[in-house]
């Protein structure tokens, strides 16, 4: 199982285009990630207060709905947000022109 | 207040408003005061008493101090937070140890597995494509491209079902149609009119007409005056010409003299679009075209007699004219007009030539029946179209011998044919089996771009109006409708107008280069007759040769003779010859 998910993320990291990616728990500790330290840590902590808005924003608008993706396009990169039950998958791409 | 008649008791306020629990105690007296007499004087009763009660809850005034909550601003510093509280944030291996926990644990994993394809299914679109990206934004839209339709609009019929002789828009803002109405056969029987009524008919209004005028005879063509948009000219079977103006009476206002008329019904009439707008011009099948003023309508100004076949004196004479059935008159060429005659010829007529044959400057063989309708295109000035029995025809000024675009022979006969005014490669043709065709000359050159029918009836005349776009037909059985075409078939497209031009241009020189190679094959027939003629001067040439030669042949034998004769017997003797 372990061993899967292991396998799993090592395959998105080899993805064209994928810069990192990091997976944050419930407390924003980056559990895994394939950049640097401070960089996940940073990442991990913007992106946890992010996701909590866009969920509340969504469940406010109508309360059955739910955040299944966050997706953020900037001028140099893409960041794809998935929020699960625990944790937060992260995985910063850069787009190909 | 005396400090003695006050009482001071401590309640608690929660007690306030209980019911006070009596108990009994013995009777003692408090004090005891008398009455004073003299306090009393100063006192008086009252009567009656102001007093003022309220029926509400009754309540304490009452004031609270809260206590004070001293706020501050502070700043937070965030390092790395969610740390449990035994794993230091910066003992390596605690993290490390802990950080491997949590990803053995069973929810870790589920998360991942749950997430990852749809991780997958965007990371391969963005690399598929910048689907952000605003693309083809340097690409203009381009035009849509509209079908062609036509929408036919209401209809006007003639309560005796006539057919429709001519029709023509007035010239103001807000066209009426005017329709002369009759019957074209030749009266072999009797008169085959009866009703020689017309009518002028509002296209709004179409069930009754907006007015009306009756001719003395039946009326076989009507013009509108391009000034006035009350006066009607009519060309009527008698062979007179007559101005009706209708704001005044219905009757013809000013009648041509029958005398100086035409001997035939008047097949066509044409307005000379002059400074004035004073002059117009009748054409006749007995062969003569008609030149009238409208300021004084006792004579004509002009006639011309259309014979271009006549015996070569120079003189002609209505024995041998053409019967005129068409003509056309264009504000490029003042002096010039051109004429369709009942014979299928179309001359280009020249008013200011000098004998009769210059005035007939160009006759054209234009078609086997009469020519229905001639029209110059009102793009290039010297194009024309005819069309006569059952194909059109588009001619050019420059070419003689034929048409520069033949149209392909229709089944069924074409009465009328005209130009699109504003689209420069369409023109419109109605035929005898009731359809209203369109045609396009850059886009389809075999076949009408629209075929509608339109009547059962066979359709008689067809105009178009240049200012609102709208076409009116007439047909056989009196009706008259409206036609309304889609934008694209009014208007031209960009390049049309060039096109067009090219168009005409390279059928003009195709027919000349093929006047031109006719023309040289004629000479050179021509050059071969003559070289005939000189074969038999050669026959004779070569009999004197050989009587020639037979004589010096005689010669040297004599001279032979009397050589031999001299010499002696040598040989044996020849009789003399």
């Amino acid at each position: 199982m372990a061993n899967e998910a292991e396998e799993t993320i090592r395959k998105l990291a080899t993805h064209k285009g994928v810069v990192g990616v990091i997976v944050v728990n419930g407390e924003g500790i980056p559990i895994k990630t394939t950049l640097d330290n401070h960089v996940s840590v940073q990442y991990a902590g913007l992106m946890s207060a992010l996701v909590d808005k866009a969920k509340s924003v969504v469940r406010d608008l109508d309360p059955t709905n739910d955040l299944t993706f966050l997706r953020i396009r900037s001028k140099k990169s893409e960041v794809m947000v998935a929020p699960d039950k625990d944790f937060i998958l992260i995985v910063v791409q850069n787009p190909v022109d | 207040m005396e400090p003695g008649f006050t009482y001071v008791y401590f309640n608690k306020r929660k007690n306030f408003g209980r019911q006070p629990m009596f108990s009994e105690v013995p009777v003692t007296l408090i004090d005891s005061i008398h009455p004073d007499k003299s306090e009393q004087n100063l006192y008086c009763l009252r009567n009656p008493v102001n007093h003022e009660t309220q029926t509400s809850n009754n309540c304490s005034n009452h004031y609270v101090n809260t206590k004070i909550t001293t706020y501050c601003d502070q700043g937070v510093e965030h390092v790395e937070g969610g740390w449990p509280k035994d794993v230091s944030l910066n003992d390596e291996e605690a993290t490390f140890r802990y950080r491997r926990r949590t990803e053995r644990e069973e929810m870790y994993c589920n998360a991942i597995m749950n997430t990852y394809s749809q991780f997958e299914h965007y990371i391969q679109q963005n690399n598929a494509i910048n689907m952000y990206n605003m693309y083809f934004k340097e690409i203009d839209s381009q035009h849509p491209v509209e079908k062609y339709s036509i929408r036919t609009g209401k209809v006007s019929t003639d309560k005796d079902k006539r057919p429709v002789a001519s029709i023509c828009w007035t010239c103001e803002d807000d066209s009426k149609l005017v329709a002369a109405y009759c019957n074209k056969k030749y009266p072999i029987t009797g008169d085959v009119n009866k009703n020689f009524e017309c009518f002028v008919w509002d296209i709004e209004y179409p069930k009754e007409p907006y007015e009306y005028f009756k001719p003395p005879s039946a009326c076989w063509q009507i013009v509108c005056s391009p000034s006035f948009p009350k006066v009607i000219f009519g060309g009527l079977q008698d062979g007179r010409v007559s101005i009706f103006d209708i704001r005044e009476q219905n009757e013809p206002v000013v009648l041509s003299p029958m005398h100086l008329a035409h001997r035939d019904p008047v097949s066509t009439l044409q307005f000379m679009h002059s400074r004035l707008n004073t002059e117009f011009f009748s054409g006749s099948s007995d062969g003569k075209c008609m030149w009238w003023d409208i300021r004084n309508m006792s004579q004509p100004t002009d006639e011309l007699i259309m014979s271009v076949r006549y015996p070569s004196i120079d003189k002609a004479s209505l024995a041998d004219s053409e019967g005129v059935s068409a003509l056309q008159f264009d504000r490029s060429f003042p002096t010039k007009f051109l004429c369709g005659t009942d014979t299928g010829l179309v001359i280009n007529v020249n008013r200011k030539g000098k004998s009769h044959a210059e005035i007939m400057s160009a006759v054209l063989n234009a078609h086997i029946g009469p020519v229905r309708a001639v029209h110059r295109s009102p793009c290039s000035a010297k194009i024309f179209i005819t069309c006569g029995d059952w194909t059109t025809n588009v001619w050019s000024d420059d070419v003689r011998t034929a048409p520069i675009i033949c149209g392909k022979a229709q089944r069924n006969q074409i009465s009328d044919v005209i130009w699109a005014p504003h689209r420069v490669s369409g023109y419109m043709s109605v035929s005898i089996d009731g359809r209203f065709r369109y045609w396009d000359l850059l886009r389809k050159h075999h076949e009408p771009v629209l075929a509608v029918k339109i009547s059962k009836y066979p359709l008689s005349k067809v105009i178009m109006n240049e200012n609102n776009h709208l076409i009116a037909v007439g047909d056989m059985n009196g009706t008259l409708k409206l036609i309304r075409l889609s934008e694209n078939l009014v208007w031209s497209e960009e390049k049309d107008k060039s096109l067009m031009m090219q168009c005409f241009e390279r059928e003009t020189r195709r027919e000349h280069i093929l006047e031109t190679r006719v023309k040289e094959i004629r000479l050179k027939q021509k050059a071969e007759e003559e070289a005939e003629f000189e074969l038999v001067d050669e026959d004779i040439i070569i009999r004197n040769a050989e009587i020639d030669y037979l004589r010096t042949i005689t010669e040297e034998k004599q001279k032979c003779d009397t050589f031999t004769d001299r010499s002696g017997d040598r040989s044996h003797k020849m009789p003399a010859r």
